[in-house]
This record gives C-alpha cells, sequence and structure tokens, in this order.
C-alpha cells in the first residue's frame, strides 16, 4: 500500500468526484423513475395511440449502447445548437437509458397484476385513474421494488459512463490521478470503495424493503 | 305491459375475424332471471361484457332501463358517452365474475365500501352500514375485516356478490359464477343467488348449472356460435327443447354428469 503522502493530494478531488457522483445518482434516479411510470402506465393502461410510439421510443432507447447516447447528447446535440453543460448532458443522457430500462421494469409487474382487477373495478364504475392509484399500482409496486432496486444500483454504477463527457465524477478523478501517478490500483480500489459503500446504501434498503413487503404480504395472506 | 329492463338489439361483436356475437337480440323483463347456456366459446360471456359495455358491440344497441348504454342524449342528437360517464352508467349494473376478482390488497369491507364511496359519494359510516347488512345477506356476517385470501372460493364469490350488490344495481349479471368452485362449495353462492332472484333482482346467469336454471331461471337461452339458438322456459327448453343443436349440447351435457 503507497503511503498516504501519493494519495493525500489527490483526496480532496476523489471526495469531489464522489460528491459528483453522488449527485449524478440522485438526479438521475429521481427523475428517472416518474418518467418510467409515466411511460410503463401509458403503455399498459393508457389509449392505444399511445403505446406504439412509446415502445418505439423506449427500445430505441433500450437497444443502443450507453456511451452511445451520452456521446450523442453532449457532441451531437450542439450540432443542432443545444448546448449543454457536462453534467447537464450526461443526466440526460442517464435518465433517458435509465427511464427507458426502468419503464421495462415497471411494465413487467404491472403487467403482472391480473387483467380481472380493472374489469372489476371498471364494472363497479370506478373511474379509470381511481382504479389505476388505488387497485392496480397498489398491487403492482410489491412487484416493482425488487426489479426497481436492481435497476437503481445498475443506473448508479452506469453514472461512471459521464466521466466519458468530461464530467468529473468519481471515476474520471480515480482515472486522472492514477494516470498522474501511474499508480492506478489504489485509486481504482479507493474509487471501488466508494461505488461499493453508495451502492451498498442501495442493496441495504432493497432488503429491508422485501423484508417489509414479506411481512405485510404474510400479515394479508394469514 | 311493462317495458323491458334490458333490451339488447342487433348486437355484434367481432374478435378479428371471429364473430363472437352475431346479431343478438334480447330482452329481460324487470325481476326476470334468465340464464345462459351453451359450450364455451359460444358468446355467452361476451354477451355479458356487451351488456354493460366492458366490451362495447360493434353494431346495435343496448338499452338497460330505458336509456341507451354508451350513448348521451345532447341537444344536437346523440353522441358518444364520455369515458367518466359511461363508468356511472355502468355502475347501474353489477357483475360477478368466474374468478371473483376481488381486490385482494383490501379487506372485505373495503372491498364493498370502495366504489360506492367513490363513484355513489356515500359517507363511509354510510357505506360501512350497507356493506354489512350485504355480507349479513350473504351470510358472512361479521367477516369485513378478513382479507379475500382468508376466505374459501364460496365465501369470496359470496363477497363479490355483495361487492356487486352495494352499488344498488338494476341488473345483476353472472359470468359462470360457481365454475371455478369446488364441487362442495357451489350450493352456498347458488342459494344466495336463488334468494337474490326470489328477492326480485333482474339477472342475467351464464352458467353451466343446469340445476340452478331449472329451479331459479324464468326463462332459459341457449347460445352457440354467437347466436340465440333457442330460448323457452326452463322445463320445455331444458327437458323438450326443439332445436337438434340444443338436444345435441344437453345430451353431451348430461353424459358428462353420468
Amino acid at each position: 500500500m503507497p503511503a498516504w503522502s501519493v494519495i493525500a493530494p489527490y483526496w480532496p478531488n476523489l471526495l469531489s468526484g464522489f460528491w459528483i457522483t453522488v449527485q449524478l445518482s440522485f438526479w438521475t434516479l429521481l427523475l428517472a423513475t416518474p418518467i418510467a411510470l409515466a411511460i410503463a402506465l401509458a403503455r399498459e393502461t393508457g389509449p392505444r395511440w399511445a403505446a406504439l410510439p412509446l415502445a418505439i421510443l423506449v427500445n430505441a432507447v433500450r437497444l443502443l449502447p450507453a456511451l452511445i447516447v451520452l456521446y450523442f447528447v453532449f457532441y451531437g446535440m450542439p450540432q443542432f445548437g443545444i448546448r449543454l453543460k457536462p453534467f447537464a448532458a450526461a443526466s440526460i443522457g442517464l435518465v433517458a437509458m435509465g427511464a427507458a430500462y426502468m419503464s421495462e421494469d415497471m411494465r413487467g409487474a404491472i403487467a403482472a397484476v391480473p387483467k380481472g382487477q380493472l374489469s372489476a373495478a371498471a364494472a363497479l364504475g370506478l373511474p379509470r385513474t381511481h382504479a389505476i392509484r388505488r387497485i392496480l399500482l397498489p398491487q403492482a409496486l410489491p412487484l416493482m421494488i425488487p426489479p426497481y432496486m436492481t435497476r437503481a444500483i445498475i443506473m448508479v454504477k452506469g453514472t461512471s459512463l459521464a466521466s466519458m463527457v468530461s464530467v468529473a465524477d468519481l471515476t474520471a478523478e480515480a482515472t486522472r490521478a492514477s494516470s498522474i501517478t501511474y499508480q492506478p490500483y489504489v485509486f481504482l480500489l479507493i474509487a471501488g470503495g466508494f461505488y461499493l459503500a453508495l451502492n451498498g446504501i442501495l442493496a441495504l434498503i432493497q432488503a429491508l424493503a422485501e423484508r417489509h413487503l414479506r411481512l405485510s404480504r404474510r400479515t394479508a395472506a394469514a | 305491459m311493462t317495458a323491458p329492463i334490458v333490451s339488447v338489439k342487433s348486437v355484434t361483436r367481432r374478435y378479428g375475424s371471429f364473430m363472437a356475437l352475431d346479431d343478438v337480440s334480447l330482452d329481460v323483463m324487470p325481476g326476470e332471471v334468465v340464464a345462459i347456456i351453451g359450450a364455451s366459446g359460444s358468446g355467452k360471456s361476451t354477451l355479458l361484457r356487451t351488456i354493460n359495455h366492458l366490451d362495447p358491440p360493434d353494431e346495435g344497441q343496448v338499452w338497460i332501463d330505458g336509456r341507451l348504454m354508451g350513448v348521451a342524449e345532447g341537444a344536437r342528437g346523440p353522441r358518444r358517452l364520455s369515458e367518466r360517464d359511461l363508468r356511472r352508467q355502468r355502475s347501474e349494473v353489477g357483475m360477478v365474475f368466474q374468478h371473483f376478482h376481488l381486490f385482494p390488497h383490501f379487506t372485505v369491507l373495503q372491498n364493498l365500501i370502495e366504489a360506492p364511496m367513490a363513484v355513489r359519494g356515500l359517507s363511509r359510516p354510510a357505506a360501512t352500514e350497507r356493506a354489512e347488512g350485504l355480507l349479513a345477506e350473504v351470510g358472512l356476517e361479521g367477516r369485513g375485516g378478513a382479507f379475500p385470501a382468508e376466505l374459501s372460493g364460496g365465501q369470496q364469490q359470496r363477497v363479490a356478490i355483495a361487492r356487486a350488490l352495494a352499488m344498488q344495481p338494476k341488473v345483476m349479471l353472472f359470468d359462470e359464477p360457481t365454475s371455478a368452485l369446488d364441487p362442495e362449495l357451489v350450493g352456498e353462492v347458488l342459494r344466495v343467488m336463488k334468494r337474490l332472484a326470489e328477492g326480485g333482482m333482474t339477472m342475467l346467469v351464464v352458467t353451466h348449472e343446469m340445476d340452478f336454471a331449472e329451479e331459479a331461471a324464468d326463462r332459459v337461452v341457449f347460445f352457440d356460435k354467437g347466436r340465440i339458438v333457442e330460448t323457452g322456459p326452463p322445463a320445455q327448453l331444458l327437458r323438450s327443447p326443439s332445436e337438434p343443436r340444443t338436444q345435441a349440447f344437453l345430451q353431451r351435457l348430461l353424459r358428462k354428469d353420468r
């Protein structure tokens, strides 16, 4: 292990990189989640004319490499006169990617709720929005949580791609320090430790949420 | 002569090229109990879903209590009813499904009060009082706190009947209400339905229970390939059907019973 003296000069940059990664993760998840839910609901319960364009959009984004999407936002959009700061460009690309994947996870959970539930709600005369809010979503949410949390972890890891469009995130700072000091393993190890800590929190939340769901389902079905 | 409370007029419903309903007409009088029989895939269930517009007909009309389903009478002539108004209209028709479709995340009581509160604007105490009365009627007094998964199939179906009744519908549609039940649970559901029939409720019942059709129905309708083949009082239609197709269907059923 090299001396602290090797790490010390880069420590503030690593910390600020970590903070950028946290912010990027936070905004990406915060924005992608409602967009994904809206897409999933529209495709599963919305009017037929909305389903096809959304399916095309989601698949176009989903089937592209994330890096191509990020490059497109950061390098491609200025050609159309849309110039964005690296952080904003990366956020937009990551939100688009994340929302596309996430909407597929959520769609699966919504589709897993038996169709008869909405038929029964309709037969009772419940308004559609009421049926979605009170009947469909409460049954779909427990099914959504495990894939959602897994997706959230994948998205947090995916923020490291932002380093490729000049965002000074954790990955960018760690690689920069490695290439200056020729001590890659120590800085990559530190970066890895930070990512582990961040995703560890998400994994912990997932475990707690799943335990909570198991318990509440047991009381409901007991 | 009184007017029919349900009037199906030349209704056609296709799924792709498949004719689920082919020019079907049927009038049901207030208080009448009509049993609809026929092979699976013959269009019986589609007829029920067409009546309450869960599956709106491609052609033809459905009238409930003198009002045309799915159509609003505007100042400038009839127009298509908005989704919201259609739902309101639909709430006058109760429906019971083969697989109950109770809301599993709600208690029995919440299943019964959700729609009366949201659609009819009943207060919680008023809806609860009505629900408790209905639970007693279907023999489930005091089970309001249970979750559907804690009940047997027969109990769940009785809750589903109570849930539909909580909207005080003018007509009740039953789509094979006992087909998903263990044989020993069929009786308790049929008893509730018979009591409802005796109470004067108008009922359309898609069923394979010939005993129920014989004992509780005023009229039996035999369906085949999306068309009404024959209709008549149970004693006549079930004992001495005039159409060869009805005879063949009933003979197949009898053989299965033995």
